[in-house]
């Protein structure tokens, strides 16, 4: 829930007047991986480091955070009605490790993260990262479903909207975008739910299907809560893509290209559109933070299996594990993405080095 | 649109903007004047809820879930309580809450945002550094984790949030200042004599207060987001204050049988959202001549 | 097929089944395809399904003696509100664990699911040898679901490791009377007590932590492959998602259970769970009052309630000086009105009760027997008479508005009430771990929060009510009180016991320590076709489930 515009006043140093000769598809790419190639892996491995170290430090500070909460597990297990003796509480304690000072649990829990072991959920006692493994598919598709779905709709929009500008179809696809950014997720999916119970009786199947399994189910359990997600997405990609197309179109190659007799489609689709994308991509890649954010609010509201749903259930539960997992690899799964978004401008547009 | 382009003061670049009366600033950005005119409102019933508001918004004035009639125009909540009157104190807790929120990292990131552009160095780093490790966690995710923390009441949610939006607005400071910092006329400011004070009040200052600006109005939508999500989710404010997120929260459990307890409140964060998002998008128009007739 | 004079004869060749009664009694099938009934059977059968009150779901005439044909196999899919988070039958209390784990694990007892009267389970008869010593004698030809048969073995381990304290059983100090087991013979198990404890057998039926898995199982595998003697064995465990339970088909109580597969899934929001009820794709799912009312138009839908033994409390903690005083705290009680207070936190779906609830065999008081009135007169006079005409400000901890627990309508609903008699509450909602927090340090003045069903009334009695009792260290004694609670702890024979149990409530009612609001009158729905669960007592005793079939 951040950053929706910031982009737009700290733009990547990016839109260099391109070539407007260039021919651009395969020659493009093969020049870009033959001339870019050992400065990407220098460049790659100091990201992935700083990435790494970002990561560890998220660990402590969320290590440190989880045992600030007033109740620990124990507390949780204890219940209300004083029925577990101090002695039970005490061996329990030891049991998870609580017993430690913290710097002590934050080394185990270290040593053992170096090892490949995200440790046992102190709730259910099965492994966090089978537990996480099981979820994670759950949120990485409804985030990346949300992510194409909003591409899909709101960057032909946006080139359409910046096409036509300040004629009624432009300003119809600036309020809609401009509602879209407001209309909280949770919002909408109460909508829906609300829709499809006063309206359809449609339901999709009830045990979680598989992607692979059971391909067509799997989308229908998926289109209300990607719809929910995905539309205040759509509506920030498409005033990205709009502002960046009419600051493309604004260019003098962009002229020049016009000037020369290239067709109007060519123009915008091969030098006007590929340097619109990276802003969008960018703004794209920053708001995958968004999405995750999102997705647990939206796994809580239609009881879906993810990640989401096991961090909240593990906050309240103090499992400190689960917690530590879950961020963790919320964390590096928006690190990683970044990453792949930094590499994608290189795609994009050549030009840019990885100094 | 490299950095630099954008280093002219831009408050003063266009006199043109300042002359136009405010009647065809509104023809001319309508977007924005509804914007705008969308948050007057909303303060205003924010500022004069307990004038504006027909009932004690936490009384329990009559059965539970009656339909709107002409005593409460809203209808009931599950626990007989006004909604006109829970929807009025609640513009008042969510755009309070954001706006103090907002106004908090205004202090704390504009103030790192400072300090990191104009010493560079190791304070930079440092800062910088701090600030990108909140953006290694998504914002929502880590407001659950502070709420969570620091248990649900007004205060907190004030503070995760303001913890939340903190780093988008060092970052929108400290990019400007970083670049002004290099310019030819600071350096012959400096040169003749212009104290740290003066450089900052002079030249960096109107740099960066269009960005700011505008970036406060979308911090705010972006606040009241954060805020109705975490109460929505249990994890915000608490009753007596009265938040729009715990009312669509516990509301949804009524639907069918109170259909406006989950439209109402949902409606009203959009209408808040949407009025300091279309503010914004105006704002940034006039302020950013840039992107002006864009 | 839901003539009740279904041909007999068509019911068998089709694979029907005739149901056994109440089950514990007989072990032989009766009624199996292909056998044939004699005329004494078919008596026995007409007979115990009016015993079951099968009738009262049953559309029959009077006069025509029903002949209940029960339909085996299919596939039941049942909405469940939370993961069960562990299989583990010793070291989880949690409700949503408890409930599935009835059905696959089982104890010497269980509670009859109607009177909750203990009953036999694994242990066919119990003896008290001494004051502290019980002979326990196990039921025969049972066996787990991996096939190994059930055995004196079995029993021992798992009430060793139950009481062991590497465990850490959340529930052990229920066991702490027991000193040691000890293998008899293969179906004889002595159990040596330090004290004399009567009511041992009952807290084993309470199935919280009480559940026999086979010796030597291996802890990490319990908690998500549990192995048991129920009547269903898990097969799929997806957390968060679903478990898959089928039909044991050599469960000890031969012919039950009646359906093949139970598909439980665990579906948080209300909301998905009605759409999912209506829709049919949800055969029976517990739903809230306002969820029941919104369902009441669905044509295939029924619904059974249940008091639930869960009952809403608030405690005031007498280190705050007014609460000292029993005027006010008499006062308090005659000035709220238990009924808004129920209308507006369940939408009418709840019950009053005494210090143990109505309904558990006969140890509660009758909610009409109830001395709540609503008296604002007396109420202010009792204040007055305390030195608090004037009222005072006390701060209660409730949960959040909007948690399940429904304490923040009701603490705010008789908030407004006490305004009357110049009280003021204002109310503090914790997240639930800070809550628990502030309720085990026993930090507040005042909290609402709620108590529940136990294996024997003496284990709400003592801990709430006697100085002494883990759950009552916020000041209240009475010595008449105790010595009545120290006698009944101790007491053999049942009735005398009960009687003392009622004195002690009575006494508790006068004395006012707590504030006792209500339980919650449970909704459960479900298709018309889903026969034989006719009945919810206390514990969402889904024990039933062993009895429901499925009239497709």
């Amino acid at each position: 829930m951040r950053v929706s515009h910031a982009v737009v006043f700290g733009p990547p140093n990016s839109l260099h007047p391109p070539n407007v000769l260039c021919n651009g598809g395969e020659r493009r790419r093969k020049r870009w991986q033959r001339s870019t190639q050992p400065i990407l892996r220098t460049y790659l491995l100091r990201r992935v480091l700083s990435s790494v170290a970002s990561a560890l430090a998220l660990s402590m500070l969320i290590f440190l955070l989880i045992r600030l909460i007033p109740g620990d597990a124990v507390t949780m297990w204890i219940g209300q009605e004083g029925s577990m003796t101090p002695d039970v509480q005490r061996t329990l304690r030891k049991m998870f490790g609580l017993a430690d000072p913290i710097p002590v649990q934050y080394v185990h829990w270290v040593g053992d993260l170096l090892h490949g072991d995200l440790g046992y959920s102190f709730r259910s006692r099965l492994r966090v990262a089978s537990l996480i493994g099981r979820s994670l598919p759950v949120t990485a598709e409804l985030a990346a479903l949300a992510m194409v779905l909003s591409a899909a709709v709101a960057i032909p929009l946006g080139i359409l909207s910046a096409v036509r500008r300040n004629t009624p179809t432009d300003l119809i696809a600036r309020l809609m975008g401009l509602v879209g950014l407001s209309m909280p997720s949770f919002w909408i999916a109460v909508l829906l739910i609300l829709m499809s119970a006063t309206y359809f009786k449609w339901l999709p199947a009830l045990n979680f299907a598989s992607l692979l399994k059971n391909p067509w189910e799997n989308l229908k359990q998926m289109a209300m809560p990607v719809v929910a997600l995905g539309l205040p997405l759509m509506a920030v990609v498409m005033r990205m893509t709009r502002s960046a197309m009419l600051e493309v179109l604004s260019q003098d190659y962009v002229r020049t290209a016009r000037a020369k007799g290239v067709t109007e489609r060519r123009t915008l689709s091969h030098h006007a559109l590929r340097n619109a994308l990276i802003p969008v991509v960018t703004v794209m890649g920053i708001q995958l933070g968004r999405l995750l954010g999102g997705a647990v609010i939206v796994e809580q509201i239609f009881g879906m299996p993810g990640v989401g749903t096991l961090l909240v259930s593990a906050i309240t539960e103090r499992d400190y594990p689960m917690v530590q997992g879950t961020v963790l690899l919320m964390g590096l799964l928006f690190i990683a993405v970044q990453l792949f978004v930094d590499l994608s401008y290189g795609y994009i547009d050549p030009r840019i080095r990885y100094a | 649109m490299n950095a630099v382009d954008g280093l002219t003061p831009v408050l003063f670049a266009d006199p043109a903007a300042r002359r136009t009366g405010p009647l065809r600033l509104a023809r001319r950005n309508p977007i924005g004047t509804f914007g705008l005119l969308v948050v007057v409102t909303l303060a205003l019933v924010a500022v004069f809820a307990p004038r504006l508001s027909p009932y004690d918004p936490n009384a329990q004035v009559g059965k539970r879930l009656s339909p709107p009639e002409e005593r409460h125009v809203l209808g009931l909540d599950q626990l007989g309580r006004d909604e006109l009157s829970r929807l009025i104190w609640g513009a008042r807790v969510s755009l309070g809450t954001s706006v103090i929120s907002v106004g908090l990292s205004l202090l704390a990131g504009g103030g790192l945002g400072l300090v990191a552009g104009y010493y560079g160095g190791a304070a930079d780093a440092l800062i910088m550094r701090a600030m990108d490790l909140m953006f290694t966690l998504p914002a929502f995710v880590l407001a659950i984790a502070l709420a969570g923390i620091l248990g649900p009441s007004l205060t907190n949610v004030i503070l995760a949030v303001a913890v939340v939006t903190t780093p988008t607005i060092a970052r929108i400071t400290r990019g400007p200042i970083l670049a002004v910092r290099e310019t030819e006329y600071v350096a012959s400011a400096r040169a003749a004599g212009a104290g740290d004070r003066r450089i900052m009040v002079r030249y960096v200052l109107p740099n960066i207060t269009a960005p700011i600006i505008v970036q406060t109005t979308v911090s705010i939508a972006d606040a009241i987001l954060i805020e109705t999500g975490l109460s929505f989710l249990g994890l915000g404010i608490q009753p007596p204050a009265t938040s729009w997120g715990n009312m669509l929260g516990t509301g949804r459990n009524f639907m069918e049988l109170a259909n406006g307890l989950s439209v109402l409140p949902g409606a009203a964060i959009m209408l808040a959202v949407l009025g300091f998002n279309f503010a914004g998008d105006g704002l940034r128009d006039v302020l950013d001549p840039r992107l002006r007739g864009v | 097929m839901l003539d009740a004079r279904f041909s007999l004869n068509r019911a068998l060749t089709q694979g029907g089944m005739i149901p056994m009664g109440d089950g514990s009694s007989s072990e032989a099938p009766i009624g199996t395809p292909g056998r044939g009934l004699t005329r004494r059977e078919l008596l026995k059968v007409t007979g115990a399904a009016s015993v079951a009150g099968l009738v009262g779901a049953w559309p029959v005439r009077a006069f025509a003696a029903p002949v209940v044909i029960i339909k085996r196999g299919g596939t039941m899919n049942w909405g469940e509100v939370s993961d069960p988070i562990s299989f583990d039958p010793h070291t989880r209390n949690n409700a949503s664990s408890t409930v599935l784990r009835r059905m696959i694990y089982q104890s010497f007892t269980r509670h009859n699911p109607r009177t909750l009267a203990v009953e036999p389970a694994l242990a066919t008869k119990w003896e008290y040898t001494s004051r502290t010593e019980i002979l326990w004698t196990l039921r025969e030809r049972v066996t787990f679901h991996n096939g190994r048969p059930f055995t004196a073995e079995d029993a021992k381990w798992s009430v060793d490791r139950l009481i062991d304290p590497k465990t850490a059983s959340p529930f052990a100090n229920w066991y702490a009377a027991i000193d040691k087991t000890e293998v008899v013979s293969r179906s004889a198990l002595k159990m040596t007590l330090k004290q004399p404890d009567p009511v041992l057998p009952g807290k084993f039926a309470a199935m919280v932590v009480s559940g026999f898995a086979s010796a030597g199982s291996d802890p990490s595998l319990m908690a998500s492959q549990p192995v048991g003697t129920g009547p269903y064995a898990l097969t799929e465990y997806a957390p968060n998602d679903h478990v898959t339970l089928v039909r044991y088909g050599n469960y000890w109580e031969r012919g039950k259970p009646y359906i093949d597969t139970m598909n439980v899934k665990f579906i948080p929001p209300e909301d998905t769970r009605i759409a999912a009820l209506r829709a049919g794709a949800l055969d029976f799912s517990i739903v809230t009052a306002d969820g029941a009312k919104r369902l009441a138009s669905s044509p295939n839908l029924k619904f059974i309630k249940g008091v639930h033994g869960v009952f809403t409390v608030i405690k005031m903690h007498q280190r705050f000086a007014p609460f000292r005083d029993m005027r006010v705290r008499r006062a308090m009680n005659l000035s709220i009105d238990r009924k808004e207070i129920i209308e507006k936190s369940l939408g009418g779906s709840g019950t009053i009760i005494g210090p143990v609830v109505y309904g558990w065999e006969d140890y509660g008081i009758s909610p009409e027997q109830l001395p709540y009135k609503v008296d604002l007169d007396q109420a202010k006079k009792l204040m007055a008479e305390a030195g608090y005409s004037n009222g005072f400000e006390v701060t209660c901890i409730s949960l959040p508005e909007g948690h399940p627990a429904n304490f923040y309508p009701s603490i705010a609903t008789a908030a407004e009430q006490w305004k009357r008699i110049g009280i003021t509450v204002r109310i503090q909602q914790l997240e639930l771990g800070a809550w628990l927090q502030r309720n085990n340090t026993l930090d507040y003045d005042m909290l609402i929060g709620n108590r529940g069903f136990r294996g024997d009334p003496i284990d709400v009695l003592q801990p709430h009510y006697h100085r002494k009792g883990n759950d009552n260290s916020i000041g209240y004694s009475n010595s008449q009180v105790e010595r009545w609670i120290d006698q009944a702890s101790v007491e053999r024979d049942r009735v005398k016991r009960r009687d003392l149990y009622l004195k002690i409530q009575w006494k508790v009612l006068e004395d006012v320590p707590w504030i006792l609001l209500w339980a919650p009158i449970e909704n459960y729905a479900m298709q018309k076709y889903v026969v034989g669960y006719d009945h919810v007592a206390f514990d969402s005793y889904k024990d039933l489930m062993a009895t429901a079939w499925l009239d497709r």
